[in-house]
């Protein structure tokens, strides 16, 4: 899998595709759709599609695909070389949705929570297919949330299709399988590869499974928490699991909306617009209690809007 | 704290190291549209600055997982922005001496000099440890624009030569934020505590004002000047800026 245009630029979006075979813009299609990597804290969450014509459907279940998660790394890659041999009746097509991009929509002025970016990307895919020309008549979805309400919401955004939407899909349906082997193959494939935006010393690649509750995950983040900014870009900021490390072990920041005060409590919040509490330097300000005490602004004062300054970085 | 900020207003001179302002390498600045609860070094160059993209509309970048857009502001044509610090206490005033004892004490012959003598717990000292011709304005998801406050600010050097026989002596960043606070004009010397937002003396005027504006989101002191030099400080907390043409 040409993973190459992530590689190039980790803080978006990418989508990959095989070519649409002939005969899918012939025959009436069925389509899986399913994800993967949207629970760990660190790298890229995959929406992947596959598609076949119906005709097709036993030769795809002959392939022996199963759910992803049933399946060993090494069968999920020779399955996935496998559909890419079938690619004259096989096509699938997916989207790498950088850790970055569900951070900045997570955590944005107006949250775009992770069940409508799912939603989004899986409905974009769907149309993706369609505008490439595929003949799409029945699509398989594996739920992210309610699945009724989300198999109402894609049904009426696709009238001409036969939507089913439900939890285990990807156990229940071999084309929603093949889609989850897509995703979990190029999930494992760009965390594996994944380059890190920034320049970081003492990088240590042995971070688990990436799930909040793995240990070493944890143990990872803590190692990497960087006091200012934070983590790497490769961790998800907006999960629970980062946001409390980085309570714990990195600088404050106020935003001027407050939505990082959200998980910190009123305490905090009421503090800030205290004016009486807020130590702020001034420059010509200098108390008898200070002088003596030594100037400690550097340590225990909060900031203005934070003007950095490259030239002291301690690159 | 008892009463020692009044004291504080009558005993205060704040001096300037001129050697500092030659030798300030230029530096790359960022101001971005948040506080962070601390002042120290950063990794800008290991963390920032590489995860900056040209995107459709500006700069994007990301801060602390939330989307930032950002763009160039350039310093107003002849003048020269500097990143001012204060370090070291009274009459020590060490800090800025980069080289050996030497260095320092020339320094310390080089100070604007007072026509009093110096004194600890009344002279302070700031300088110059960078340059700059511009820096990055970022804005939380939106690019901060045309009516961003920051580019209001700057436009009071230019203010400050219209108005002839004033000095902008400082425009304080730290409350970008905050639309509704006003400008005022002070005769020198200023008052120390310089007012923080919230705090500014409440009408009438503080002796010796010349002239008061509403400038939201800055505080400027304007000051009267008696020679043809427009000096401008800009304060972003601790990080001064100081114009000069």
């Amino acid at each position: 899998m040409d993973l190459s245009e992530l590689d190039r630029d980790s803080t978006g979006r990418c989508r990959l595709n095989s070519p649409v075979p002939a005969v899918c813009r012939k025959e009436p299609c069925i389509l899986g759709v399913d994800e993967a990597g949207r629970g760990p804290v660190l790298g890229p969450m995959v929406y992947a599609i596959c598609y076949c014509p119906l005709s097709r459907l036993a030769d795809l279940e002959a392939l022996k695909v199963a759910d992803s998660k049933t399946l060993s790394e090494s069968e999920r890659d020779r399955l996935f070389v496998k559909m890419q041999e079938d690619g004259d009746f096989v096509g699938w097509a997916l989207d790498v949705l950088s850790p970055n991009l569900i951070s900045t929509s997570m955590l944005g002025r107006v949250k775009y929570n992770l069940n409508s970016l799912s939603h989004d990307t899986a409905t974009g895919l769907v149309q993706f297919a369609l505008d490439q020309g595929v003949k799409v008549a029945q699509v398989f979805v594996d739920t992210v949330g309610l699945p009724d309400t989300y198999q109402e919401r894609l049904q009426q955004r696709f009238p001409g299709i036969e939507v089913t939407v439900k939890a285990k899909a990807d156990a229940l349906y071999p084309v929603v399988s093949a889609a989850s082997i897509c995703a979990k193959v190029a999930r494992d494939q760009a965390v594996k590869n994944w380059h890190f935006v920034e320049k970081l010393q003492g990088l240590d690649a042995d971070y688990g499974s990436g799930y909040p509750n793995d240990p070493k995950t944890k143990a990872w983040l803590r190692k990497h928490v960087e006091p200012v900014f934070g983590f790497p870009q490769f961790v998800r900021f907006s999960w629970r699991t980062a946001q409390s490390i980085l309570e714990k072990e990195a600088e404050g920041v106020m935003w001027e909306d407050s939505l990082t005060g959200d998980q910190e409590g009123p305490g905090r919040i009421t503090s800030y617009f205290s004016e009486g509490a807020r130590v702020r330097p001034r420059l010509p300000h200098r108390d008898s209690k200070s002088s003596h005490a030594g100037r400690s602004r550097e340590r225990d004062s909060p900031a203005g809007p934070m003007l950095h300054h490259g030239a002291q970085s301690h690159d | 704290m008892e009463s020692s900020d009044e004291a504080a207003v009558e005993k205060c001179r704040i001096h300037l190291r001129p050697g500092t302002l030659r030798d300030a390498p230029p530096a790359t600045l960022h101001l971005l549209p948040c506080e962070v609860l601390v002042s120290r070094p950063a990794p800008v160059g290991r963390f920032f600055t590489p995860a900056i993209r040209q995107g459709p509309d500006g700069l994007e970048v990301s801060f602390r997982g939330r989307k930032l857009r950002g763009e160039e502001v350039v310093v107003p044509p002849g003048l020269v922005g500097y990143v001012m610090e204060e370090k070291g206490e009274g009459l020590v005033g060490k800090g800025f001496s980069e080289g050996s004892s030497n260095d320092n004490e020339q320094e310390q012959l080089e100070l604007v000099e007072p026509p009093e003598a110096l004194e600890r717990d009344f002279d302070r000292f700031i300088g110059a440890t960078a340059s700059f011709s511009g820096f990055t304005l970022w804005g939380l998801e939106t690019i901060p624009g045309p009516d961003a406050k920051v580019r209001g600010a700057l436009t009071w050097p230019s203010l400050a030569a219209a108005t002839q026989n004033l000095e902008v002596i400082g425009l304080d960043f730290s409350h970008i934020q905050s639309a509704s606070k006003y400008l005022r004009l002070y005769h020198f010397p200023l008052p120390s505590p310089l007012p923080a937002w919230g705090e500014l003396p409440p009408s009438p005027s503080p002796p010796g004002t010349v002239a008061e504006a509403s400038y939201p989101g800055t505080r400027g002191i304007v000051q009267k000047y008696n020679s043809h030099r427009v000096t401008v400080m800009i304060r972003i907390h601790q990080w001064f800026v100081i114009y000069s043409a």
